[in-house]
């Protein structure tokens, strides 16, 4: 077995003083060896809480890390050590970087060049639409996606890059086992198939409290660009374009309405300085050129332009295109067609997903 | 001698109850046998108190049979037919022809009105007997052809009649009023709202399930009530059936031709929607047959109601099982349920924000979902307008309930000649195998439900929801091939589609 995987398994269980003890070991105040026979003594020396030496004692006499070793081979689960060759670079911007990352999944390695995705869960339709038309942007444009797997935006971007056939990472708060939120679960398997589940909390741990936060700093380390799409003020989602901004990342953010309170925070950052993600298309375009994958792969744009649509259709889509969210009788006001042929055309609209229903009773039409 | 007969009920069966009499000698005492009920029993002091209010004043002891003994006999119904026998036997009364006699009494011999009057006018006109009846259920027994019955005011009146002393009045058969019940709400009174009054018109048309889903005062309520106007009025053999039912329970007749409309509150038990109980009664859901049951707040119901709801809406009707035998009830019913988006009911509002928490919002979605929604055709959310948008839509009331009426008549003209013979009556009964041979698609549209089918994954029950619905919108543009416009329209009625914006 791996000496060196083992403790460093054993450290990363520690949170914050096994940080401590692993720095001791990487200049030598002390051997591997040492560690593993647990002197109280030299640990006090290292500054090393009593309650922390109690729970390593613990933990080796029950022999912890080689518990947590079978139930990777078990559970497929890598365990990449901050010195593996396939820890991502990135993660060492951090001043905290995990010392382990649970790795379960397909993909071996993070590109340099990602995208990140944040935003609430609770989300409009607008904003999960934006989230899963990004999601579906970097598939095509073979830029790898990241993202927390949480429910509403985080889904939503996973989903859009699972679904075209994209590469994409889900960092969870929770063990790599423990898929949350539950509703989420099928989608975590489609994810092990196209990019990988990643954590840096041991096999079988709870989603706690203070989990999402340091999960939020890793989503932030791996990005490169990081798009908050939907966020209130006080969110997770600002909390990682906050580390975004401090590690040096690019900063985007999806403007809102100023009257929905899930808008402001993505307004706040634009207001400070961040990037407005105006154009989904422009942006991927500059951002492909910049990764020297150029592809031509435009999803939306030429499925529109191919589809050939009819006079009627033509007119209907103009309404939805100047406003969404428009039901089928205000678009009657504005054409001079029955209710019942918009209906007709509407469905069929929809059908070709040209447009697409964005709230109960009310359509919207895909840009 | 001729018997005297009362009924008791069986679902919605009258079963005849001869009633014997027998007085002899000794200390007054009345005693009833063949298992009566608490009503039956209390009877006694009903019958005593009449009789003597015409003059028959009860001596000895009176021993009351109800036969056949093993059939448990319940209800105030009775009363007629037991002072009847004893007048046979003590006032000089005869009955000269076999006849049934329904009808609670009041202590000053007055007859009050009962529930099963219809029931019993069915088996006296089955077994060729005279009916006599409460004045009060005279309407009702008016509806059935064929029936020799008569109106007793009081039993003064009815003893008169049967010493041949006076006549009473008889009941004449009055056909039901063919025009349309008045439609109320009316289509035209339901501001915008196309899309679901279009909604509306082809569950209608194919009887075909709905569920509607929208935020508080977006008027689903309003939209299921004027439902009930777009339905064809009641066939003949359709109003019998409502009329028996409604009969059964006492509910009185309003409207004749019109279809029921039952709302359901969510705190019903399994029993109250379905049928049951000791008494044996029909539940919401056989009061509502050949018409509309509106489940408002559909989520809310518990499990084992929606789960005892789904065998009856297969069959179209309900086996009621208990130890003293089981009945059927009918249980056709065109089933409409409503619900808000979420438990603050303001997801997808353009104005209103949603309160809910992502895990409500799960729990309330997955309750949401289940078999029950299986059985349902049509989805559909309603937006709830705004105010500038009511506005703007001031002075554009629409078509007429009494056009779309007519529309959808027309389609179930339709649909009853298709399927004439093979014993369906509209196109959401159509049975897997005959849906595969007879609803054929032109490749054109074919290969454009496969491209739709990829995007919003339907499985195969979900599909042949569409084919169905298809073929209904196809029958209601007298189009005998099905479009592409009508496949479209039919699949942005699927869940997935209806209630994209719902997901979390």
């Amino acid at each position: 077995m791996d000496e060196n995987l083992k403790t460093l398994l054993l450290l990363n269980s520690l949170e914050g003083q096994g940080r401590k003890l692993w720095f001791a070991l990487k200049r030598g105040l002390m051997s591997q060896d040492e560690f593993w026979k647990c002197s109280a003594k030299l640990f006090t020396e290292l500054g090393i809480t009593e309650r922390t030496i109690v729970a390593i004692k613990k933990k080796i006499d029950m022999r912890w890390a080689e518990t947590e070793m079978e139930k990777c081979l078990k559970l497929d689960i890598r365990a990449v050590g901050i010195e593996d060759e396939d820890y991502p670079a990135k993660l060492k911007d951090l001043k905290d970087p995990p010392l382990i990352l649970y790795w379960q999944g397909n993909k071996k390695r993070i590109p340099h060049k990602c995208i990140g995705v944040v935003g609430t869960r609770r989300a409009s339709t607008y904003g999960r639409r934006t989230a899963l038309r990004i999601g579906e942007y970097c598939a095509s444009a073979g830029i790898t996606l990241i993202s927390g797997g949480a429910s509403g935006i985080d889904g939503n971007a996973h989903q859009g890059a699972c679904i075209s056939g994209g590469k994409t990472f889900a960092v969870f708060g929770t063990g790599v086992d423990v898929y949350f939120p539950q509703s989420n679960a099928n989608l975590f398997r489609e994810i092990k198939d196209c990019g990988a589940l990643i954590s840096e909390f041991p096999i079988g741990s709870q989603g706690e409290q203070w989990h999402f936060p340091r999960r939020n700093r890793i989503v932030a380390a791996l990005s490169s660009k990081l798009i908050v799409v939907e966020a209130p003020l006080k969110s997770g989602a600002m909390i990682t374009a906050g580390f975004a901004a401090e590690l040096g990342r690019e900063v985007w953010a999806v403007p809102g309405r100023i009257d929905e309170e899930s808008a402001h925070g993505g307004n706040k950052l634009i207001f400070d300085g961040a990037y407005p993600l105006i154009d989904l298309k422009d942006f991927f375009e500059t951002n492909t050129r910049e990764s020297a994958v150029f592809s031509n792969d435009d999803p939306k744009a030429d499925q529109v332009s191919d589809i050939d649509l009819s006079h009627e259709e033509e007119e209907i889509l103009k309404v939805l295109r100047f406003g969404g969210g428009q039901t089928v009788d205000n678009i009657a006001l504005e054409v001079k067609m029955s209710a019942a042929d918009i209906l007709k055309i509407i469905a069929i609209l929809s059908a070709k997903g040209i447009i697409y229903s964005s709230g109960s009773g009310r359509y919207s039409a895909n840009v | 001698m001729n018997s005297v007969s009362g009924i008791t009920l069986r679902g919605v069966k009258a079963v005849p109850v001869e009633v014997e009499v027998e007085i002899t000698g000794g200390l007054f005492n009345i005693s009833v046998v063949g298992l009566p009920d608490a009503a039956v029993r209390e009877a006694r002091e009903r019958v005593r108190a009449a009789l003597r209010s015409v003059g028959i004043t009860l001596r000895g002891r009176v021993a009351i049979n109800l036969a056949p003994a093993d059939v448990p006999k319940e209800g105030a119904l009775l009363d007629l037919a037991i002072a009847v026998a004893i007048a046979c036997v003590q006032g000089g009364v005869k009955v000269r022809k076999t006849s049934l006699f329904i009808g609670e009494l009041a202590l000053d011999g007055r007859l009050r009105k009962v529930r099963g009057a219809v029931p019993a006018a069915f088996l006296a006109r089955e077994k060729g007997w005279d009916i006599y009846l409460p004045e009060e259920n005279a309407e009702e027994v008016s509806l059935v052809e064929g029936v020799s019955a008569w109106r007793v005011k009081s039993l003064g009146d009815l003893f008169a009649h049967l010493r041949g002393e006076t006549e009473l009045a008889r009941v004449g058969y009055c056909e039901a009023d063919f025009t349309p019940p008045q439609a109320d709400p009316d289509f035209s009174d339901i501001k915008g709202q196309s899309a679901a009054k279009r909604a509306l018109e082809i569950a209608a048309a194919g009887h075909h399930n709905l569920l509607l889903v929208g935020s508080p005062g977006s008027g689903k309520t309003l939209l299921a009530r004027a439902l009930k106007g777009i339905l064809p009025p009641l066939s003949d053999p359709e109003l019998m059936e409502v009329l028996l039912l409604r009969s059964t329970v006492g509910n009185s007749i309003s409207s004749v031709r019109e279809r029921p409309f039952r709302s359901v509150h969510h705190t019903a038990s399994a029993v109250a929607l379905c049928g049951g109980g000791t008494t044996l009664r029909p539940g919401e859901i056989s009061l509502a047959s050949r018409g509309v049951l509106f489940l408002d707040e559909f989520p809310e119901f518990t499990r084992d109601v929606l789960e005892a709801l789904r065998q009856p809406l297969e069959d179209g009707q309900i086996t009621v099982s208990r130890a003293s035998g089981s009945v059927v009830y009918p249980a056709k019913v065109l089933m409409v349920a409503a619900c808000n988006p979420c438990p603050c009911g303001f997801a997808g509002d353009p104005v209103e924000h949603c309160t809910c928490s992502p895990s409500a919002l799960e729990r309330y979605r997955r309750r949401l979902s289940g078999p029950i929604l299986d059985r349902i055709d049509l989805h559909i959310s309603i937006p709830r307008l705004m105010p500038e948008e009511l506005v703007s839509l001031e002075g554009k009331c629409g078509e007429s309930s009494a056009e779309v009426a007519e529309r959808v008549r027309a389609a179930r003209d339709i649909q009853v000649k298709r399927w004439s013979g093979y014993g369906i009556g509209s196109n959401s009964e159509i049975p897997e195998k005959l849906l595969r041979r007879k609803i054929v698609l032109t490749p054109e549209v074919k290969s454009f439900l496969l491209r739709a089918l990829n995007r919003v994954r339907l499985s195969g029950r979900g599909l042949s929801r569409v084919l169905k619905v298809s073929r209904t919108i196809a029958d209601l543009a007298a189009s005998e091939e099905i479009k592409l416009e009508h496949v479209a329209e039919a699949l942005s009625y699927r869940e997935g589609e209806a209630l994209s914006w719902m997901k979390i």
